[in-house]
Parts: structure tokens; C-alpha cells; sequence
């Protein structure tokens, strides 16, 4: 029973910690101006976190080690050094949007300034990471996020015309009103939102804290296989609200605002209170993530000591990185940038840079001194090739599709 | 390795030359290049005021609140301000196109004092709900007539 309780509750929490700042802005955005001709991009990135994730935690599990260690060992500190640039980098920008998201969803419930709100979410953010048991950190956000289910009721309750949106999901076209490049351009973005690489980092290192084994891969695997693609059905709920409300009255998203509208408009006050509630956990715990994840990489990969198990006072440097991180992404966000807009460059550097980290996990998951029988089998092999192929495609295209659609105006 | 860097600031200074022609911040020099250019700010405009309706629509049928509305009217403004300084900014290649965009900086100025006006009504600064919601009807409406007249421009 206990064990039961504890594959259920994972599962909420992968479903309920799924949703980010990338995923919330981005499906709304591509929903009022492409529909749901984009689904195909979610399923992607779906399948392609569900592989990666999945790979990662057996990685940790079968080693008892976390990734940047490893990558460290496998490739030698130069190439890793590369990885380690291009991955802390993005977890950085990442950081700077989910504690900007924290701000504009405070913003929304208070009418108080994002700009008072700022220091408040980093503080917020420092206070739990240094204080919370991991457990919990993880636990409380992925539940509370839970209450984005409201977009999906919103989809019912917005009575649409499911023949013609499943249609429209199944058969994409480009909408006339809109050009190819912006079309891929958001494709990529929808991809890199799913496949943030802070996911691997935080789902791999998190392996650690929890002391995983080898007896729990089938239970990270059913994390994975069942809560990661609930979460897509949720980005997809998102991109179908906005589609139902914004796109027949040819209305583009650009703030998190309106991101909230077509569910107020489905279910009135109690939906957006789900939804504003929902949207500061995902962002919250967004920014947990990230903070966490940016200690992880440079801990790991300098061979400090690191980990929440840990005493702060047992993992200085761990803790440093993070409170740094915390004070640079605040600091960008007190300049007035927007950052609905950090947000939309934080997805597509996502896919940018994911070659470097999805790349040594597979070689790594296919390291017998690693990783004994619990290799990659065939199969598994054959889908991650596939995709190894489309990460690259969407990273070497990401940035000439940004520039040529002025980052998808 | 001198040389591969090399390759690379090349490379990437030739992409974001061609982001600059191709991308949105090309000079017009055919009328219809010109209708399309407007017609990007005088979309975003009617945007803004598509999503001020709904919310001043929600407000009224106690759908949302306040909070959630007047922020939503204040990033509206936002938009509008943008749209208008990027009509302030274009620089037209003829008469028409003179007119063109003088009737879309007319009805984004419009646009703008009706959402302000729905700020004041959301902030208890007077007006009334039904006031507000016509005066963001007109606005889209002045915004539409413009939207068409481009539309058939770019079409030709």
C-alpha cells in the first residue's frame, strides 16, 4: 500500500510539476495564432523528455551517481567543460523567466508591481532551498501545480467542437494569415519548452538525494511514462483554450494575463483562482528546480560536495552557486525586462543547447562499465537515434529561424 | 582554430544579415510592402482591444477580478503604446501611404483612450460598464475599417 501511495504521488508530482513559465506562455502563444496545427510539436517534445528522463534516472540509479558527474568522467573535463557552459547558461536564463513568472502571477492576484514582487520570489526561493527537505519542495509544488488541471476543464466547459479541433490537431496546416518560418520557429520553441534540459538535470540529481537504486527504476519509469505525458495533455488543454477564445477573434497572446482569460472565461472566479494558484506553484517550483539544478551542474562537475541531504554548511560551494544565481537572474529582472519575453528566448536556447546534454546521457546509457545489463536496448536505441536526429535539427535551426522571424513576431 | 572562428563570426554575421532582410525591420518599397508593414501595428492594436473587451466583458459578468482585469487593461495599454510608436516611427513612401497611416494612428489613439477609460471605470474613476465596453467596440470597430482598407491594399 505504501508503496502504492508512493508511485501515485509521484506521478501527481511529475503531472503537476510538468508545466513551467516555457510551457504556460508558449502553448498559449502558439494556440491564438496557429490553433492546434502545433500538437505534433508537443507529442515530440513529449516522447523526447519521456526518453530522455528516463534515461537519466536509470543512469543515476544503476551508478548511484548524478549526471554531471558522469559526464565529467565519460568525455574528460574539456568537452564536458563546453556542456557545463551551454547548460548553465540556459538553466540561468530559464531561472531569470520562472522567477519572473512568480512575479507577474503575484502581480495578477495583487495588482502590486512585478518589480516589488522580484526580490520577494527570490527570497522565497533562497528560504525553501535552504531550509525544505527536498521531499517536501518537490512534493508541495508538483500538487499544488495539480490545480492547471483548471485548463483542462476549462477545454470541456469552453463546449467546443471537439471533431474539428481533433481535426485540426490531426491534419496541421499552416494558417494562412502566418508564414512557414514562424510556423517551425514556433515548433522548435514548443519542442525546447518541453525538453527544458533544468528537467534532466533536477529529475537526475533529485535520483541522488532520494538515494534511488536499481530497485526503483520501474518506479521512476512509470513517473516518467505516465505523469510526463498527463503533463503534455496539459500543455496541449493550454494551447486549446487559447485556440478556442483568442483565435477566432484573431487575438495574439503576448502577456501571462491573458494566458488566464479563456479559463475565467469558461469557469468565472473559482477557475481563476485554480489557475492563478497553479500558476505561481508551477512557477515556484520552476524556480526550486532551476536554482537547484544550477548548484548540481557546477557542484557536479567541479566535484564539490552537493545535495540537499546535505548541510548547507557541508556543501558551501552548492549553496553559493545557487544564492548567486538567485541574485543574477533577480538583478536581470529589476532592469524591466520582460519577462514573458526571457521567457520565449529561455525555450528556444533550450533547443539550442540540448544536444549537449541529451548526447553524453545516451553514450553514457550505453556504457556497459556504467551501466552493466541495464543498457539501452535496441529499441530504446533506435527511438533515441531518431530523436538524437531531431534534436539537432531544431538546435541548428533554432537561431537562423529566430533572426528571420524576429524571434517569431 | 583561428581560422574555423573566423568561419564562425562570418557565418553569423551573414545570418543576422539576412534576419535584417527578412525580418520585420525592412525598409517598404512598394505600396504593398507598405500596406503590411502598417498592417502589423494596426493587428497588434486591434489585439489590445479584442483583449480589453473580453476583459471588461468578464469584469461586468463577474466573471474575473479586478486585480486580474485591471492589469489586464494595463498591459492592453502597453500593447497600444507599442503598436502606436511603431505607426510614430514608419516613415510612408507616398501620399496614400501618407493617409494610410495617419487613419491608423487616428484609431489606435482612439483605441488607447478607450482603454484608459475602461482602466478608470475597473479603478472606480467614473464612466459606466456598458460606456466603457461600447467605447472599445468603437475603437475595434475604427480599427477594423483601417485593417480592411490595408488588407485589400496588400492583396493588389
Amino acid at each position: 500500500m505504501k508503496r502504492l501511495l508512493g508511485v501515485a504521488l509521484g506521478v501527481l508530482t511529475a503531472i503537476g510539476g510538468f508545466l513551467d513559465i516555457g510551457d504556460l506562455v508558449t502553448n498559449a502563444v502558439v494556440g491564438s495564432r496557429f490553433g492546434m496545427s502545433l500538437t505534433w510539436a508537443v507529442l515530440l517534445g513529449v516522447v523526447g523528455i519521456c526518453l530522455f528522463a528516463q534515461m537519466a534516472g536509470r543512469v543515476t540509479a544503476v551508478s548511484g551517481r548524478a549526471t554531471f558527474e558522469i559526464i565529467r568522467e565519460r568525455l574528460g573535463p574539456r568537452a564536458s567543460g563546453t556542456n557545463l557552459v551551454a547548460s548553465f547558461l540556459i538553466n540561468l536564463l530559464t531561472l531569470t523567466a520562472e522567477i519572473g513568472g512568480v512575479a507577474l502571477a503575484l502581480q495578477l492576484a495583487s495588482s502590486v508591481e512585478p518589480r516589488l514582487w522580484i526580490p520577494v520570489a527570490a527570497f522565497a526561493v533562497w528560504v525553501v532551498v535552504w531550509r525544505a527537505k527536498f521531499e517536501v519542495l518537490e512534493d508541495v509544488t508538483g500538487l499544488l501545480g495539480l490545480t492547471l488541471l483548471v485548463f483542462a476543464v476549462s477545454v470541456v466547459l469552453l463546449d467546443p467542437d471537439w471533431a474539428h479541433l481533433a481535426h485540426t490537431a490531426a491534419a496541421p496546416q499552416i494558417p494562412a494569415t502566418e508564414g512557414a518560418a514562424s510556423y517551425f520557429y514556433y515548433a522548435i520553441a514548443l519542442f525546447g519548452a518541453a525538453m527544458t534540459p533544468y528537467e534532466v538535470f533536477f529529475f537526475s540529481s533529485g535520483a541522488v538525494e532520494e538515494k534511488w537504486g536499481p530497485k526503483d527504476i520501474s518506479q521512476s519509469r512509470i513517473n516518467v511514462l505516465v505523469g510526463f505525458p498527463l503533463g503534455g495533455l496539459l500543455s496541449l488543454s493550454i494551447a486549446a483554450c487559447a485556440t478556442l477564445v483568442f483565435l477566432p477573434q484573431q487575438i495574439e497572446v503576448s502577456t501571462l494575463s491573458q494566458v488566464v482569460l479563456p479559463v475565467a472565461e469558461a469557469g468565472g472566479k473559482l477557475a481563476l483562482a485554480f489557475v492563478l494558484v497553479g500558476i505561481v506553484a508551477a512557477t515556484f517550483g520552476a524556480s526550486l528546480e532551476t536554482t537547484l539544478s544550477a548548484g548540481y551542474t557546477i557542484a557536479q562537475f567541479f566535484g564539490w560536495s552537493w545535495g540537499k541531504f546535505r548541510r548547507p554548511s557541508q556543501a558551501p560551494g552548492f549553496h553559493v552557486v545557487m544564492i548567486a544565481c538567485l541574485l543574477v537572474g533577480a538583478g536581470v529582472l529589476m532592469t524591466d525586462v520582460d519577462p514573458v519575453r526571457v521567457t520565449e528566448f529561455s525555450v528556444v536556447f533550450s533547443a539550442v543547447a540540448l544536444p549537449l546534454t541529451y548526447l553524453p546521457i545516451l553514450l553514457v546509457a550505453n556504457d556497459p562499465e556504467y551501466m552493466g545489463d541495464q543498457v539501452n536496448g535496441r529499441v530504446l536505441n533506435g527511438l533515441a537515434l531518431v530523436f538524437l536526429v531531431l534534436i539537432l535539427a531544431a538546435s541548428l535551426a533554432a537561431i537562423p529561424l529566430m533572426i528571420a522571424t524576429g524571434a517569431g513576431a | 582554430m583561428v581560422r574555423r572562428l573566423a568561419a564562425a563570426v562570418c557565418a553569423a554575421v551573414l545570418l543576422l544579415c539576412a534576419g535584417c532582410g527578412l525580418g520585420l525591420g525592412s525598409a517598404t518599397s512598394t505600396p504593398k510592402q507598405a500596406a503590411e508593414r502598417l498592417a502589423q501595428d494596426v493587428d497588434m492594436a486591434s489585439s489590445a482591444v479584442g483583449t480589453a473587451e473580453l476583459a471588461v466583458r468578464q469584469l461586468r459578468g463577474s466573471r474575473t477580478f479586478p486585480t486580474v482585469a485591471e492589469i489586464t487593461l494595463k498591459e492592453c495599454g502597453g500593447l497600444l503604446s507599442g503598436a502606436s510608436a511603431g505607426l510614430t516611427r514608419y516613415i510612408p513612401i507616398d501620399r496614400r501611404d501618407a493617409r494610410w497611416r495617419d487613419d491608423a494612428l487616428r484609431a489606435t489613439a482612439q483605441a488607447q483612450a478607450a482603454v484608459a477609460d475602461s482602466r478608470a471605470w475597473v479603478d472606480g474613476g467614473g464612466g459606466s460598464g456598458a460606456g466603457v465596453q461600447a467605447g472599445l467596440a468603437d475603437a475595434s470597430d475604427a480599427l477594423d475599417a483601417v485593417s480592411g482598407t490595408l488588407e485589400r491594399a496588400g492583396a493588389q
